[in-house]
């Protein structure tokens, strides 16, 4: 996950291109990072 | 004596025929009942069987019979478009509705009432040479709705007169005048209510038309209604199904979808409660122990505001009154609603699909366990539900959110029902989704044309893939008239057919997202981009559109 001015970039790699439950956890730390502002979210596979 | 038992015996069936719920099916006339609300307990669901004539209002989006006919019925009904494109009667024809796949879609609504408009391709010329299988298939396909689970009961309408102006027009006159009396005897042998949707067009042939060829009720080629004529259906159709004649609808006090059944409104946050009524009229809106007013201005819009609301699990009643019957909108709950956009992940799913869950447990090979919130017990309310927007393209911005809220489970792609449920474990409280997606498409045809008249950014409306302008037109359908409900954040999923121009598509999502900041208000309002997976070959499809995932485009999607 990277910070830009504009926005919030979810990375992807081959795993999670083939997993969509593990896109989802990705997105939801995303979202409970940025969005939320949670503390020391434990990172998505 | 013999002749006393027939006697009696004729006697006892004709007394049955008068009292029985099975009266319809036993007597010889048309059904003229209209439907008893007393025996609901949700709201009647109505399917609208039919062709392009039920399916789309061509030159006016949102304006088709089945949307006019919900914003008249109000939220006491449930309104389905389920006509099909260039949907027939006779099955030897290429488009017989009741072989077409988009069939399962009427079981899956589960109807009450099935209203058919059918029978106008039929009398296309080169689908009439089999006109003598008309009533066998019309008869067939009545039974067939009837057999339905849900026991629906069928009204049948009468054709509309065919509109011949344009010579391309296919529909042969003389098959018609044949048709309308079977119509009218289908609806009596098989005690069906019958809907007279053709005489209210009659005199259109030689009425005044516009360049185009179209006149107040039909478009140019006559294959279509206008939104006057779509209108005029849903009257007719009112007053079958209700027994009055249909209210205008400028008439009657409404509110916008979102607001509507089943609804997650957002917490923590003033909360603008929006609809329509005439000019003037006091609106009142009440919920978890608040009562705002609003008055309607002049343009016939009012919009009430609540203060902050808590998260709440625990469905609630939201009651909007104006003039007439209260709006009383239940299982409401409070949470976090998010926007998604803009592919296929993010997409509401056409009606009849199947449901998430089976999806999901098909994809995993039946056996794994759904995780979440779906599998608890049934006495507890569902948490996660969506919002679908109705998957429409428009060449003006919407006045009116088009799409309804449904409970998860039933409708969401995916990915998305998995973030939610990932949120609603860590913060317990209900999560919304405003599904937007489509399939394919650029992302200029995301941004509002206001935004792409902007000096610099006249390149970024045009379809990449197809170099051709079609800036848009899915902004203008499924975003311009959300705002300014509140969202938590945008979910931007979006991994094909923009990747052909990297610095493009960095312009574009940079402008998107300050285009739509400035609708909603909001100049923090956060983007969550779902970077497109990397490129890999496919051994199933060679030319997927991962293919254009390449790491400059990756890159590029950090919009730096």
């Amino acid at each position: 996950m990277t910070r830009a001015p504009y926005a919030t970039l979810v990375l992807t790699d081959h795993s999670v291109a083939q997993g969509t439950e593990a896109l989802a956890k990705r997105l939801a730390v995303a979202a409970r990072t940025v969005i939320y502002g949670e503390k020391n979210v434990a990172p998505a596979p | 004596m013999t002749r006393a038992i027939a006697f009696v015996c004729v006697s006892f069936l004709l007394c049955i025929a008068q009292i029985s719920p099975l009266a319809p099916c036993l007597r010889a006339e048309v059904d003229r009942r209209p439907v008893d609300l007393a025996g609901f307990t949700r709201p009647v669901r109505v399917a609208c069987v039919g062709d392009d004539t039920t399916w789309k209002c061509f030159r006016s989006p949102g304006e088709e019979y089945p949307a006019k006919l919900q914003e008249m019925l109000g939220n006491k009904w449930k309104v389905g478009n389920l006509g099909i494109h260039n949907g027939t009667v006779i099955n030897q024809t290429l488009r017989a509705y009741a072989k077409n796949d988009w069939f399962p879609r009427v079981p899956a609504f589960e109807p009450d009432v099935v209203v058919i408009l059918l029978g106008g391709n039929d009398a296309r010329k080169d689908n009439w040479v089999h006109k003598a299988d008309f009533v066998k298939d019309y008869t067939a396909l009545v039974e067939k709705l009837r057999a339905l689970p849900s026991k629906p009961r069928v009204f049948i309408c009468r054709t509309l007169p065919v509109f011949t102006r344009d010579p391309q027009n296919q529909t042969d006159v003389d098959a018609q005048r044949e048709q309308l009396p079977l119509l009218d005897k289908l609806a009596v042998d098989l005690g069906t209510g019958l809907i007279d949707t053709y005489t209210p067009f009659l005199g259109e042939e030689t009425a005044k038309a516009d360049a185009q060829g179209a006149t107040r009720l039909f478009i140019g080629d006559g294959s279509n209604v206008t939104a006057e004529g779509a209108k005029i259906l849903a009257t007719e159709v009112y007053a079958a199904l209700v027994g009055k004649p249909a209210p205008d609808i400028a008439s009657l006090t409404r509110v916008c979808p979102l607001f509507l059944d089943n609804a997650v409104l957002p917490r923590d946050v003033t909360l603008p409660v929006w609809g329509t009524a005439p000019p003037g009229q006091s609106v009142t809106v009440e919920f978890a122990g608040q009562k705002v007013a609003a008055v309607t201005d002049k343009d016939g819009c009012w919009e009430a505001k609540l203060d902050p609301l808590k998260a709440s699990n625990k469905p609630a009643v939201l009651t909007i009154t104006g003039n007439g019957e209260p709006i009383v909108v239940p299982g409401v709950l409070v949470g976090d609603v998010f926007l998604l956009a803009a592919d296929e992940n993010t997409a509401p799913p056409y009606p009849g699909r199947a449901a998430m869950p089976r999806r999901l447990q098909a994809k995993a090979g039946g056996t794994t366990p759904i995780p979440g919130d779906i599998s608890k017990r049934d006495s507890e309310p569902v948490r996660i539900r969506s919002f679908n927007v109705k998957r429409e393209f428009m060449d003006k911005p919407a006045r009116a959110v088009m799409g309804e809220w449904n409970v998860t489970g039933q409708s969401e792609p995916v990915l998305a029902y998995l973030f939610a449920n990932e949120l609603l474990q860590t913060t317990g409280v209900p999560v919304g989704l405003i599904l937007t997606g489509e399939s394919g498409g650029g992302a200029g045809r995301w941004i509002s044309k206001e935004s792409i008249s902007k000096p610099g950014n006249d390149r970024l409306g045009d379809d990449i893939m197809a170099q051709v302008y079609v800036g848009s037109n899915l902004y203008n359908a499924r975003i311009a008239a959300l705002p300014p409900f509140p969202i938590k954040g945008v979910i931007w999923s979006h991994g094909s057919q923009s990747g052909l121009d990297t610095k493009i598509y960095e312009q574009q999502l940079l402008v998107l997202m300050e285009d739509w900041r400035v609708k909603w208000n909001r100049p923090d309002l956060p983007f969550l981009v779902l970077q497109i997976p990397p490129a890999f070959p496919s051994p199933t499809s060679p030319t997927s559109s991962r293919m254009s995932a390449t790491p400059e485009l990756r890159t590029a999607q950090a919009v730096r």
